[in-house]
């Protein structure tokens, strides 16, 4: 296939403000001109004479001295075509060059070509914008020719768009494939073959349906769909920036996104925990668990406070927007939003939510349902051992210190620098011989390895971790004294413009009216929040649907999961979208009861494998109507976990302070931080467990497209890169999982190599092998082999390695 | 363009055409179908075959520039910690002369300042009788091979992010690196190496770490791969102990057999095919890579050329010796980094050091292209994060002079390919405190680097976030001066 030239997308303007027009465009061809000459003396932030000529508003209302600068459909009459033309003294821009001729003429031409609106003020919303923006309705379910197709309405409306399309539905996967399609997606494990044998064997009709409820019960389910809302929150367990400061009680929010989960919290109440748990006392102490949602940005070095300060509230805007409403808000922060309605100050008004907001370690209490209280017995042990870790480190680090410092005293020279007399301590004038030129190799090994072992910076082997403590938010009014919200012209706090009040996005509300503040106790976050998970929000509800499709299909309906604008994927599947909405909403916002529809719905259950392939590919080279199941690939997590729990190691221990993971020497030498491993049943516990340090990826979870936590992360790569063979073949990880798979099929199946090979492809992918297989996998046990089960290790780390081990049926 | 969906993660992406997804996928449809799984294995074991079959379609394949190209590869010498340009490449007599005589400005907070002359004499050399400190004898040899542009400025004074501007064009971490923007626009000559290389300092970490050459929103392929210089170069890229050759090729043909047999079964997954061409590829890499790598095999004369053999120059030798033998063997991108230029104090001391340690193998760096023919496809380019200042605090000034942060005056220089060598670009004041004439910032570098390697910085575009992005999203135009 050819490369087909890249079509430009235009910069369509959205400003083009009750008039009509043709020729130069206003934001593609004059803003820029004149934002280039012009704005140092009158722009929206600099407005001499109170003339702002940068957007298409300021020019139509002119300045105090001479009116409307433009009069659309008359250059001639227009006084910014005289000035820039010198007709009208003093020329502009003044003091500076004039504009060239041709410059001036596309400006004039811009003007004639202006149509003057009915009538009416200018204002900035031309007309009601459509969907995503409408109110969510309950559609009706589409007819279908196909009936027996249908097992509920979500086949309806797929069913109904294929068959629009001429298109037929793949035959579906077999009763083994959905069965690990189901695990894979509700849990991120494999069953085990007995679990498959039992399914297999159950002749019931709802013996499918039987086990959606089963895995929709278990509390692996959390650590699964736990992990997606962690890549949504941006979830780390430091800082970020080349300090990567811990935030050693970021867990306790970790497991309380299990826990909602597993319990299947009512979303909107998910919503208003996270963004405003301090304003809800009736949703007791969990709820400020949930407010660790605002304490995750990475917090990078700045020179200047008031961009640290910006960089928060960047944060919090954008990731807001993104992860609830599913629009590109950030984009708005320096400019009015280019494609939807989202005007800069919306951007203002909705951080100005947020402009109370500190951060903080606060005491709090463990509550009933934390790891600590369900298991006191583990958390006592962990916690004394993790002491007496840290305990026995200190100790063995001062007595080192003490031994080189008793070494070095003895060395002590007076130092032969300058300016001694600027020494106001003659004490201090004695110099020590630097340490490690008195230091053997291992000395000085030893010497770097405290450093880092005592870093405060990127350590996150930190003595807080069992302290019952919580990273949470809270309003403190007196910073609305210092700081008030303004529009800050290109997001530059330098240039702060007209202030603005807190108030929801106007293409919503239709308006731009403040919210009423008066007698609001506690923080103004709860209106922002309630907003939100609020059923007359038409998009939040979309976008969790949405989402919650995505993570079982690999895709969502809106492939751009947070971008539900004009330049977003948009949809074929609105009707379908809008039904699980409004039937979300109906079911008290139960994630739960989405994906019980989804999971049970024919279109889960599509194949990959169509009779007239080639013909369908045709008419929906994407899928985009989903005719066939796209390819499964299994999370980073889930193919760690499978290994785990293939081999027998997997620790099902739930919650707590995160593993330690075994990290490559060399590399950890040379990463910005370095902790010192779990012990081994420890970091066999599930990878959503493992510390999540932004400044050191493990390169087993990053080859494999782990969630980048520096901002959240929406979708997840699916990428098949030569790294990841590095990390699934040859890594110390695999070669132990193999070795503890051997023994395990060793003591379940015997030495009889058969039996072996039937064993490893049981556990692996809960189906017998095939003959060939059989054939290959025999002939390779039966050659002679250097070292009990060697063979055996090798076929096991093979089995990981296949395609089927991280692509589903 | 379709409204096709290439995501990953942190954002999704709709793919630029020419980054051969959507031309991948056809290939590997029909490819998959057409081919039986016994043929498949046949072709899987002609090594090489597959690679070379498959190369039209393959991410990494060489691609057209949009426009002829002067270089073929980049050498990008990152002196982190920011060198003085009034130490280095931009001599300051005025400032000799207020040496040691206070200023009260705000640098933070207002306070009371102490000027600071450069402790090194500069002389003029080559035809063109381009000024250069005595930190780099070695390299004034060859002041008529290189071109210096002076002022030039950034937009960020604190190292990290200021790292981040000059690897990625914008300061908050996300954004690809100009290493994977290259890969993405030209691909790589050797699919056996790496495409983008970094060797870090070993001394100590980046500023901002993997972030400095990241593919940021780009696909992951296009990601830098750090090389240590010592030791295993990539993690993992060998197996643990005790596993030989003979039992991973024996564990790769099993696989292949075991995949091969299931081939047909996805066939809209183009992933089973990549997977396995993988597996062979990596396989190669574990060779390619070491043989890449082993400077055993260059010459006495090449050795001391570099300084490998001097306990000071040896560590910088070597990554300068490694990136020679990575783009003679086709690797698009390789970045060095040299650290320690950060001399808030005693800056006669320490920058006279970073002389030592890195003008020779940078000078034979040059040298050794140029003999072999490779400076003319070569493009080297040196340079730190920001500049300094002309001034220092009290505190430092009593223990030992040196210079802080100043993003308003830098120094880099660019030779090889497409470079006009012994030019001075630009002009700072009189002090070096901020650029005065020929000003150009750290964007107009990339526009001039993707240039120089054949590619338009307006046309080499991602569509990310609602938008066609660039590398110099905030700017950039062509250093012309330093241009033939």
């Amino acid at each position: 296939m050819r490369y087909p030239i890249l079509r430009v997308v235009p910069l369509l303007a959205a400003t083009g403000a009750g008039l009509a027009q043709t020729g130069p465009d206003f934001e593609r061809d004059i803003r820029p001109v004149l934002r280039g000459q012009c704005v140092s003396c009158h722009s929206a932030s600099k407005d001499q004479s109170g003339l702002a000529v940068d957007t298409l508003e300021g020019l139509l209302r002119g300045g105090s001295k001479h009116g409307p600068s433009i009069v659309p459909g008359h250059s001639d009459r227009s006084p910014l075509i005289h000035r820039l033309r010198g007709a009208v003294q003093p020329r502009m821009p003044m003091g500076g060059k004039p504009l060239a001729g041709a410059e001036i003429d596309r400006i004039a031409k811009w003007i004639d070509t202006m149509k003057a609106s009915a009538g009416g003020p200018v204002t900035q919303t031309k007309k009601k914008p459509g969907w995503p923006w409408t109110p969510v309705a309950q559609p009706s379910v589409p007819a279908v020719k196909n009936t027996e197709w249908v097992r509920n309405p979500i086949d309806a409306f797929v069913l109904a768009k294929l068959e629009e399309k001429d298109l037929a539905p793949a035959p579906p996967v077999s009763r083994r494939g959905a069965y690990r399609r189901l695990y894979f997606s509700l849990l991120g494990v494999p069953p085990t073959p007995e679990e498959m044998k039992r399914f297999l064997d159950d002749p019931s009709p709802d013996a499918y349906k039987k086990e959606v409820e089963r895995l929709l019960e278990d509390r692996r389910y959390g650590e699964k769909w736990g992990r997606h809302w962690l890549d949504l929150a941006r979830y780390s367990d430091t800082k970020g920036g080349a300090i990567d400061y811990s935030r050693p009680h970021m867990w306790r929010y970790r497991d309380y996104v299990i826990r909602a989960f597993n319990q299947d919290r009512p979303y909107d109440r998910f919503i208003k925990e996270q963004l405003a748990g301090d304003a809800f006392p009736n949703y007791g102490a969990e709820a400020r668990l949930g407010l660790a949602f605002l304490s995750q940005w990475v917090q990078v070095e700045q020179v200047e406070r008031e961009m640290i300060r910006r960089d928060f509230m960047v944060d919090l805007v954008d990731t807001t927007a993104s992860v609830f409403l599913g629009m590109t808000l950030g984009c708005a922060r320096c400019h009015d939003h280019k494609f939807d309605p989202l005007p800069t100050k919306d951007y203002y008004r909705i951080e100005s939510f947020f402009t109370p907001i500190t951060v903080d370690v606060a005491d709090l209490p463990f509550h009933q349902y934390e790891a600590p209280k369900i298991d006191p017995a583990r958390w006592e042990k962990s916690s004394k051992e993790w002491k007496e870790t840290l305990d026995k480190r200190d100790k063995a680090i001062a007595e080192f210190r003490k031994q080189m410092q008793e070494r070095q005293d003895q060395h002590r020279i007076l130092f032969a620098g300058q300016d001694l007399k600027d020494w106001a301590d003659a004490g201090q004038r004695k110099y020590a011989v630097p340490g490690d030129m008195l230091q053997n190799k291992e000395e000085k090994a030893r010497q770097k390895l405290i450093g880092r072992q005592t870093a405060r910076f990127a350590n996150p082997n930190s003595p807080d971790y069992h302290l019952p403590k919580a990273h949470i938010v809270a309003d403190n009014g007196e910073l609305l004294d210092v700081v008030s919200t303004k529009v800050l012209a290109g997001g530059n706090y330098k240039l702060a413009g007209e202030e603005v009040k807190p108030g929801f996005l106007s293409a919503v509300t239709g308006n731009s009216d403040p919210v009423n503040l008066d007698g609001l106790g506690g923080t103004r976050r709860q209106l922002l929040a309630k907003w939100i998970a609020s059923p007359e929000n038409p998009l939040t509800a979309r976008v969790m649907v949405n989402r919650i499709w995505q993570y079982h299909f690999g895709k969502g309906l809106v492939a751009t999961p947070s971008d539900f604008g004009k330049n977003g994927s948009g949809t074929e599947h609105k009707e379908l979208l809008d039904w699980l909405a409004w039937r979300f909403v109906e079911s008290g916002w139960s994630i739960k009861e989405i994906q019980r529809l989804i999971v049970n719905s024919n279109v889960y259950h599509l194949g990959m494998n169509h009779p007239r392939e080639e013909a369908a590919e045709k008419i929906d080279s994407e899928n985009k109507f989903f005719w066939m199941r796209d390819p499964i690939r299994v999370e980073v997590e889930s193919i760690r976990d499978s290994m785990l729990a293939v081999s027998g190691q997997l620790n099902p221990a739930m919650g707590g302070p995160p593993f330690f993971p075994v990290a490559n020497d060399e590399q950890m030498a040379r990463a910005p931080t370095w902790w010192e491993p779990s012990e081994v049943k420890e970091r066999s516990r599930r990878t959503v467990y493992m510390l999540q340090s932004r400044s050191f990826q493990l390169p087993f979870i990053k080859v494999f497209d782990g969630a980048n936590m520096d901002q959240t992360c929406v979708t997840r790569g699916v990428t098949s890169v030569t790294p990841q063979v590095f990390a699934l073949f040859n890594s110390q990880f695999s070669h132990e999982q193999s070795a503890e798979m051997a023994k395990r099929i060793g003591s379940e199946a015997g030495a009889e190599p058969d039996k072996q090979v039937d064993r490893a492809f049981q556990l692996t992918f809960q189906r017998a092998p095939s003959e060939t297989e059989r054939e290959m996998a025999l002939k390779f046990l039966r050659r002679p082999e250097a070292k009990p089960q060697g063979n055996l290790t090798e076929l096991c780390l093979v089995l990981f390695n296949m395609n089927e081990f991280v692509f589903l049926d | 363009m379709p409204k096709s969906e290439f995501q990953f993660c942190g954002k999704t992406s709709r793919p630029d055409p020419r980054a051969g997804e959507i031309g991948r996928r056809d290939f590997f449809h029909r490819f998959g179908q057409g081919i039986g799984s016994i043929a498949f294995t046949s072709l899987l074991a002609q090594d090489g075959l597959l690679a070379a079959e498959s190369g039209g379609a393959d991410p990494l394949a060489p691609k057209k520039p949009h426009l002829p190209a002067k270089a073929k590869s980049v050498i990008f010498l990152f002196m982190s910690g920011a060198p003085g340009q009034m130490d280095t490449f931009d001599p300051k007599p005025k400032l000799l002369e207020l040496h040691g005589k206070p200023i009260t400005r705000k640098y933070g907070s207002l306070e009371k300042r102490i000027y600071v002359g450069s402790p090194f004499k500069f002389a003029r050399h080559g035809k063109s009788g381009m000024e250069i400190s005595e930190i780099f004898p070695h390299l004034a040899k060859r002041a008529d091979k290189i071109a210096v542009v002076r002022a030039m400025h950034t937009s960020s004074e604190a190292h990290t992010t200021a790292t981040f501007y000059m690897n990625t064009g914008v300061t908050i971490p996300g954004s690809p690196s100009m290493g994977a923007w290259t890969v993405f626009g030209l691909g790589t000559e050797n699919q056996n190496l790496p495409a983008f290389v970094v060797l870090p300092d070993l001394r100590g970490g980046i500023f901002g770490g993997s972030i400095n050459w990241s593919s940021g929103y780009l696909p992951a392929y296009y990601q830098g791969t750090l090389i240590n210089s010592v030791g295993d170069p990539i993690v993992d890229l060998q197996p643990p102990e005790g596993v030989t050759k003979e039992q991973q090729r024996r564990d790769l043909t099993l696989l292949n057999e075991l995949n091969a047999s299931q081939l047909n079964s996805q066939p809209r997954n183009p992933h089973l095919l990549t997977r396995m061409k993988n597996y062979e590829l990596a396989f190669r890499m574990q060779t390619a890579v070491p043989e890449c790598l082993d400077l055993g095999k260059e010459s006495e004369a090449t050795r001391e050329l570099y300084g490998l053999d001097d306990k000071q120059t040896e560590p910088m030798a070597r990554k300068c010796l490694m990136a020679r033998r990575l783009v003679e063997r086709g690797v698009r991108f390789v970045q060095i980094y040299s650290d320690g230029w950060d001399s808030h104090e005693n800056i006669a001391r320490e920058h006279r050091n970073r002389g030592l340690e890195t003008d020779k193998p940078v000078a034979a760096l040059l040298a050794d292209l140029e003999q072999r023919g490779l400076l003319d496809q070569t493009l080297v380019v040196w340079g730190g994060e920001f500049g300094r200042t002309a001034d220092n605090s009290m505190d430092f000034f009593r223990s030992g002079p040196g210079r802080d942060h100043n993003q308003n005056a830098m120094v880099m220089w660019m030779a090889g390919a497409g470079i006009k060598g012994g030019t001075v670009v630009g002009q700072t004041d009189e002090l070096g405190i901020t650029c005065v004439e020929n000003v150009y910032h750290t964007h107009d570098m990339h526009a001039t680097i993707l240039r120089l390697m054949g590619l338009d910085d307006m046309r080499l575009t991602y569509y990310h976030s609602g938008r066609f992005k660039r590398l110099t999203d905030l700017g950039g135009k062509l250093i012309k001066e330093v241009m033939v």
